[in-house]
């Protein structure tokens, strides 16, 4: 039963031995890699047992649910645990094909380790302070890496990284002052029985406003999501592409978290609000996409846009959109991460991911356009790979919701998603030119390709076997809208001080 | 139902995987995995034959393996005459190019395995689309062969052309690919079924009167005039051809834009009757077809000819299927096959002259009979069957296509008169340009440039346009030939096949074809006469020009979005933010109005002066912050103002928070003024120094301000009515009992909530660890931080300066 704990405790230890291990060596590497492979096992064998309807709830220090801190894994946690343990050993293993022992930094590590502790804490926690705890662990540690191999002259863009989150933080913390005087509580469950109750309360929609904020900021919504686009592109690829992967997605869980379990599905304000946001954070970011011209750039801002579609999905708020921003979540974690990856692979090639300067890339390395082609295309929304089927619902609920200007916003923004992937494509694969130096000759991107390979192929098989991934997203949408089944599961938690404890 | 299963499996599922095996063998192979490749669509022709023949037409045989149940998707196919007709097209002409393209790519041709491995690819993508039974089905195949035809255009994407032409087919064909997918699943919603042989069988009328369903029509529409190049998206095609030649004959003449057609066809039955469809392909279509043609007639480039007449076909065959009657169509399969016939002839022809004399501009050759006899006389054909001579099926076609109009004439008024007036100048522009391409380039002197350069072609390369042209002229000349194909592969809703003759007597149509005949070569004469000088397309009409001037407008248009959002511009970020929260949550408590002031918990008579010096005081210091200029009384002040929070601490009688915030605060204090007066001056150099601007400070101050109204109001408003029981009491209650300690704040924070610390301790730890690595940092000297940075960011000094 004490399972739940595993993803946040195996992180937190990895992180304290490596710590003391000190420099960097290959045993340390080893234990890492061990690590990862061991944190990607325990959260499997989550998703394979809250498949079947299982509900983890643990109380830790066994205080019952409503006295202390509870950790609850259904079946969307376990998802994403499972997908933060697969892209960390997917980052970890690229970083070790990418920079050899000597010169890794060593507390990249470390700092990653207890990145993905916060961020396995927001999944698994059942409790808005603890919550914020969780954001904190991860944001301080996505500032100590944003910083930790910055060159001086892009250190600078961890300062509006560092103040818009701080920015956020206090917002969160003041959210939470709220939260609790108007419930009594901060316990998930608890909230959503008292909430009920405050349906019509004016307060409880100020409240999901200042949430949005607050979690709009950290998922990226127009205009909240300023911090990204500059900074991403300073990070070592690795660290980027577990960034890319799981930092927004982190918020657009909580926010799903939150308007699904937490509070009253009559918000119909606040969702319309929310897919308002995404359409016009689509639209808005694959413009700022287009007009960067280097390929972390581009990705970053492809982010944002992509959250675009995962939050219209909340917006549109019924039991098949809410399934529909699963699975875009599942295939944009494994596809975005993977294109960050890619273009570091590019990178070493050509020395750049200036697009100008780019190219070669397909005469002489097909396999890595291959895998461009795949995740680039899936990006875009083509069929039938990954990213067409969470496309595909949220275009059939928009038109049943007769959101027709959200529709043809999301069509727009997959055309231009096209677009600037085949600015990608044109100019750093098709193009061919005698003065781009291909080191081929540095074999580390071989290494670096098989990593990315490996990524390539979860997509692929997202994309092709989307029946099974797609029943998995369904039955997460549903367990999570059921407030009253949660709120049973987790208060069901008594501890050791048994059923006479009432507040 | 097992062995249509298995056959079927041959036909569409062989190409879709042998398509990675070509490119996997093609490294081994080389040259030789064209033979490899020709196997796909042999099996695949020979697997239809026996489909068809096995199914027993015209029956209408669903085959359905399940994929995607949830969402009601499954690989269904529909077997029936029309997709059986467009599956022998593909198979057999890829049978035709596959074995063209052997001999046409040059020995020393990098990267042969791939070019045949997408050839199979997209021929199995184009199979899949013709053959789909589900709507959702269709268009997951149709922007596969949207991929597939990208991938061929820019085989040689060394030339700029190439990219240049792939990416616009694939822009132009994928958007409009996917107004065609809302289209589809609006159809589905209307009628509840994405199944096509549902579509086609059930009753329809109740969907058909809501808006949606035009809505759906005009998208798939859309989605149709992209990939089959209909005018005003017709500019891709042309610019596709800068695919090898062998491509240009197989998706760009023969099978890919027709998948417009297809799907024209395919949905026939579902949108005839609307009043809307007969207008708008008729407009649209017989407008492609007057204008492809004239543009034919202005090219000079040989491919250039042949895929302006291509768009011109495009648009002769939508525009067959928009005046068609309720009923069903007559010849359509007939129009199809024609163009096939001599389309595909024709490019391979062209790839054949170019590759044989290594030019393409018509103008620049002549004279080639005596060196390419076989040649010529194919050519003759096929450009006469395009010219629409009699003894050939281009005549045929004419001829039908002239009795049906007239027939539309009567029915459709102002349409049936446009058309015609179309198709008549379409037909004499044709025939000016079929005889200027076979007179221009066999007949003649023979340039200087063309006997020194003249090689002569294979002789097996010449076996596939041979066979075409031969096709043409049989069936030509006994059209009853086509009688039994075409009824046994006639859909209901779709044809009515009539009996083909090749003499219909003295007719009305008989009249305009001579005319248009002499018309034609009238024109020719008077191009000649003029040597060809008029002839340059002017630019309003290059849409294509027009299209990547867009491109580029839009391009630069990104730039100024981004930049009007301030995206580069550090500074703005917070106050945009702040901005954000301030109007969302203030503008939604200022329009609850007039109640708001009620719902505060504004009890005057509870003041304390106490309290309200404390808050006065802090409020002062936050004040100071705004107003002094320098950074270590700002940062004094600020600190101030957090040390007078430890009085609203002792005041509540919490004195050991009171002692932590005094700690936090010293020790904050005394880290940041340490930290910032060694900040080194260096990094300060280069740097430009922004004035502060009035304007932003009042602006910056006033946001402060509101911010602080709204968390103001906002907690005035949750402790007027704060929850009756909250979870803080039962700590307070239960503490000695529970956790054997009677301060509850201690005992929540290290026993109820222990869990939080623990979270804290490990954020002071990671804080920690951030401050080392922000020390053990590669900086770089002052002379390399002038040198300013590098590129974009993060491809800094980086490791390169490491290793």
């Amino acid at each position: 039963m004490n399972w739940p704990l595993a993803p946040i405790l195996l992180p937190l230890l990895t992180a304290l031995v490596t710590l003391f291990w000190g420099r960097s060596s290959l045993p340390r590497r080893w234990f890492v890699a061990v690590s990862a492979t061991m944190q990607l096992v325990v959260a499997l064998h989550l998703t394979a047992d809250t498949v079947l309807g299982r509900t983890f709830v643990l109380g830790l220090g066994a205080w019952p649910a409503q006295f202390g801190i509870v950790l609850v894994v259904d079946l969307l946690s376990a998802i994403m645990l499972s997908l933060s343990a697969l892209i960390t050993l997917a980052s970890v293993l690229y970083g070790y094909a990418e920079t050899s022992v000597r010169l890794e930094h060593p507390l990249r590590a470390t700092l990653t380790q207890f990145l993905v502790m916060g961020i396995n804490l927001t999944f698994c926690t059942g409790d808005l302070f603890n919550l914020f705890v969780a954001f904190e662990i991860m944001l301080i540690a996505s500032y100590a890496l944003l910083t930790l191999e910055a060159d001086d002259w892009d250190i600078k863009h961890a300062f509006p990284y560092v103040a818009i989150n701080l920015f956020g933080s206090a917002l969160f913390i003041s959210a939470c002052g709220l939260a609790y005087k108007l419930f009594g509580t901060l316990n998930f469950a608890e909230i959503s029985l008292r909430a009920a109750l405050l349906t019509g309360d004016f307060r409880l929609h100020l409240l999901a406003l200042v949430l949005i904020v607050v979690f709009g900021i950290k998922a990226g919504l127009f205009p909240l999501y300023y911090w990204l686009p500059n900074s991403y592109p300073t990070l070592p690829i690795p660290t980027s592409a577990l960034f890319a992967g799981m930092l927004t997605k982190v918020g657009v869980y909580v926010l799903l978290r939150m308007f699904a379990t937490v509070l009253p599905h009559e918000l119909t304000f606040a969702h319309t609000l929310l897919a308002w946001l995404a359409g016009a954070t689509m639209v808005l970011a694959v413009m700022g996409a287009i007009s960067r011209n280097f390929i972390r750039g581009i990705l970053s801002f492809h982010i944002l846009s992509q959250i675009g579609f995962m939050v219209l999905a909340i917006g549109f708020f019924t039991p098949l959109s809410l399934a529909a921003c699963v699975f875009y979540i599942v295939h944009h974690i494994v596809v975005k991460s993977s294109l960050f990856l890619i273009g570091g692979v590019a990178l070493r090639l050509n020395g750049t991911d200036d697009l100008d300067r780019m190219g070669n890339l397909w005469k002489h390395t097909p396999w890595l356009g291959l895998l461009f082609l795949f995740q680039a295309l899936s990006l875009a929304g083509i069929p039938p790979l990954s990213g067409f089927w969470g496309k595909y619902l949220i275009v059939v609920v928009g038109l049943q919701e007769r959101e027709y200007w959200l529709v043809g916003a999301s069509i727009l923004a997959s055309i231009l998603t096209l677009f600037s992937m085949l600015k990608i494509w044109n100019g750093a694969f098709w193009t061919v030119s005698n003065s781009v130096p291909l080191r081929t000759g540095d074999r580390r991107w071989v290494g670096m390709t098989t990593v990315v390979a490996g990524l390539t192929v979860v997509s692929l098989v997202i994309g092709f076997g989307a029946e099974g991934v797609l029943r998995i997203a369904m039955q997460a949408a549903e367990r999570l809208c059921d407030q009253q089944g949660y709120a049973r599961e987790v208060l069901a938690y008594l501890g050791k001080a048994g059923g006479n404890l009432s507040p | 139902m097992e062995l249509h299963g298995i056959n079927f499996l041959l036909v569409l599922g062989l190409p879709l995987i042998g398509s990675p095996l070509v490119a996997l063998a093609g490294r081994r192979l080389g040259r030789r995995s064209g033979w490899l490749a020709l196997a796909f669509p042999l099996i695949s022709t020979a697997a239809l034959l026996a489909l068809a023949g096995g199914i027993g037409l015209p029956t209408r045989v669903v085959i359905e393996w399940p994929w995607v149940p949830s969402l009601g998707l499954g690989l269904s196919f529909l077997i029936d005459g029309l997709s059986i007709f467009f599956g022998l097209v593909v198979s057999v002409m890829g049978s035709l190019i596959v074995f063209y393209a052997i001999f046409y790519l040059d020995k020393d041709e990098e990267h042969q395995g791939r070019f045949y491995s997408y050839l199979v690819l997209f021929m199995g993508a184009m199979l899949g689309t013709v053959f789909s039974n589900h709507l959702v089905l269709i268009f997951i195949f149709w922007e596969l062969t949207g991929i597939a035809s990208f991938l061929l255009i820019g085989f040689w994407h060394g030339e700029a052309d190439s990219r240049v032409g792939a990416r616009q087919a694939l822009l132009v064909t994928g958007s409009t690919g996917l107004a065609m997918f809302v289209g589809l699943v609006i159809l589905h919603q209307i009628f509840g079924s994405a199944s096509v042989s549902e579509l086609l069988s059930g009753d329809l009328s109740s969907g058909k009167h809501s808006v949606l369903f035009t809505v759906a029509m005009l998208l798939v529409l859309v989605g149709a005039f992209g990939k089959s190049a209909q005018f005003p998206l017709h500019f891709w095609l042309p610019n596709a051809m800068a695919a090898p030649t062998p491509v240009s004959a197989y998706l760009h003449s023969a099978t890919m834009v027709k998948l417009g057609v297809f799907l024209v066809a395919r949905l026939y039955p579902v949108f005839v009757d609307h009043s809307w469809w007969a207008p708008l392909l008729g407009l649209i279509a017989f407008t492609t077809m007057a204008l492809g043609a004239v543009l034919a007639l202005l090219s000079h480039d040989l491919k250039a000819i042949l895929a302006f007449s291509t768009v011109s076909q495009l648009g002769y065959l939508i525009g067959y299927y928009g005046l068609g009657p309720p009923d069903g169509v007559e010849h359509d399969y007939l129009h199809i096959l024609n163009h096939v016939f001599y389309k595909g002839c024709l490019f391979m022809v062209v790839g054949i002259v170019a590759h044989a004399a290594g030019i393409r501009d018509i103008r620049q050759l002549g004279g080639l009979f005596p060196r390419l006899p076989l040649l010529g006389v194919t050519t003759l054909v096929a450009a006469a069957t395009m010219a629409g001579i009699p003894g050939t099926t281009g005549f045929l076609s004419k001829e039908m296509m002239l009795k049906e109009i007239f027939e539309a004439m009567r029915a459709r008024d102002e349409l049936g008169l446009y058309a015609t007036a179309c198709v008549v100048l379409t037909s004499v522009v044709k025939v000016a340009f079929s005889v200027r391409l076979f007179a221009n380039i066999f007949l003649g002197k023979k340039p200087e440039q063309v006997k020194q350069d003249f090689h002569a072609p294979s002789p097996w390369m010449q076996l596939p346009p041979v066979l075409l042209a031969a096709c043409a002229l049989l069936f030509g000349l006994f059209p009853g030939l086509l009688d039994a194909p075409f009824g046994a592969l006639a859909v209901e809703g779709l044809n009515r096949p009539q009996h083909l003759a090749l003499w219909h007597g003295f007719t009305k149509e008989l009249l305009v074809s001579s005319l248009v005949l002499a018309l034609g070569f009238g024109l020719y004469w008077l191009g000649e006469k003029t040597n060809w000088r008029w002839h340059h397309i002017p630019r309003w009409l290059r849409f294509d020009v027009a299209f990547e001037a867009g491109i580029e407008v839009f391009s630069k248009f990104t730039k100024v979005v981004t930049r009007v959002l301030r995206s580069d511009q550090p500074l703005d970020y917070l106050p945009i933010i702040v901005t954000f929260f301030v109007l969302l949550v203030g503008g939604r408590l200022l329009w609850q109005g007039s109640g708001l002031w009620g719902s505060l918990a504004l009890d005057w008579g509870t003041v304390q002066p106490l309290r309200t010096l404390a808050a006065g005081l802090i409020a002062l210091a936050v004040v100071g912050v705004l107003f002094l200029r320098r950074w270590t009384a700002q940062l004094i002040s600020l600190s101030v103002a957090g040390f007078l929070t430890c009085f609203y601490f002792v005041l509540y009688r919490a004195p050991d928070l009171a002692l932590t915030q005094i700690l936090v605060e010293t020790v904050t204090l005394i880290m940041v003024l340490l930290l910032l007066a060694r900040f080194p001056r260096s990094a300060q150099v280069g740097e430009e120094r922004r004035k502060p601007v009035r304007f932003r400070r009042v602006f910056h101050m006033l946001l402060a301000l509101s911010v602080g109204g709204v968390a103001t109001v906002l907690t005035l408003m949750v402790t007027a009515n704060p929850h009756p029981s909250p979870i803080g009491r039962g700590f307070l209650e239960h503490t000695v009992e529970l956790a054997k300690g009677s301060n509850a704040v201690n005992t929540i924070l290290v026993d109820f909530r222990g869990f939080d610390t623990l979270g804290e301790i490990t954020v002071l730890v990671i804080a920690t660890l951030g401050c080392l690595g922000l020390l053990m940092r590669y900086k770089r000297t002052p002379e390399e931080y002038q040198q300013g940075p590098h590129g974009p960011p993060g491809s800094g000094a980086g490791e390169e300066v490491r290793e």
